[in-house]
């Protein structure tokens, strides 16, 4: 079963270097530990997310994903998704 | 050059197509930025299922995307939000569409990639510029 975390809002301070302290209870829980990478996104609106960078290359998982994947006509399939977004228009 | 991913260009992904594996490849050269708005995750999610690609192939797929820089999957948020209303409402598009739509000009994309002819109001009216093959 996929992990379901606490909903959580804290307040962080930033400090002189701009170091940010993320506190213990998501850490502990997100099992995030010391040299972890992240990668912080920071939309146009200002909102900022940080998310944990899996061990493996990203392209090697995106490829290896395309690579496992059935074969399957997606132009048809397409079409159905045309007609879907019809269907919810109407 | 910066794309925003409609349905259609996931699902060229996994149906191995080569130019989709090739813009892929243009983001790990630093050539190219993908963004994939979250309607589109779930939109090819579903339709992907039901051609019969396991969701732990798909989850792989986007664990990727979430740990790369270049291809990034975008949530939906206030301003997007809004800018698809304001869309939605003004070209009459379906808010799917808008959603990508908005996506797009929020994020500064170039290009949508898409084959989707519903956003004929959109191109005519200069708001964005699709590509397909």
């Amino acid at each position: 079963m996929e992990q379901v975390y606490t909903f959580i809002t804290d307040k962080i301070k930033l400090g002189n270097k701009g170091q940010v302290t993320i506190p213990k209870k998501i850490r502990d829980e997100s099992n995030f530990k010391k040299n972890d990478t992240f990668i912080l996104k920071r939309m146009p609106s200002g909102t900022m997310t940080l998310e944990k960078q899996q061990k493996n290359d990203p392209y090697d998982m995106m490829f290896k994903a395309i690579a496992m994947a059935p074969k399957f006509n997606a132009d048809e399939a397409w079409e159905e998704v045309r007609a879907e977004r019809k269907r919810e228009r109407s | 050059m910066k794309y925003c991913a409609d349905t259609w260009f996931i699902l060229k992904v996994f149906e191995k197509d080569q130019q989709g594996a090739q813009i892929i490849e243009d983001t790990k050269l630093g050539k190219a930025r993908i963004i994939i708005p979250i309607s589109t995750f779930a939109e090819a999610t579903k339709k992907l299922m039901q051609r019969g690609v396991p969701y732990s192939v798909i989850e792989l797929f986007f664990q990727g995307v979430e740990s790369s820089e270049k291809v990034t999957l975008i949530s939906l948020e206030k301003d997007i939000a809004l800018e698809a209303a304001k869309i939605s409402l003004s070209y009459n598009v379906a808010m799917l569409d808008s959603f990508v739509a908005a996506t797009a000009k929020i994020m500064g994309c170039e290009y949508v990639l898409t084959k989707d002819t519903d956003f004929k109001p959109l191109i005519k009216r200069n708001y964005l510029k699709v590509k397909s093959w």
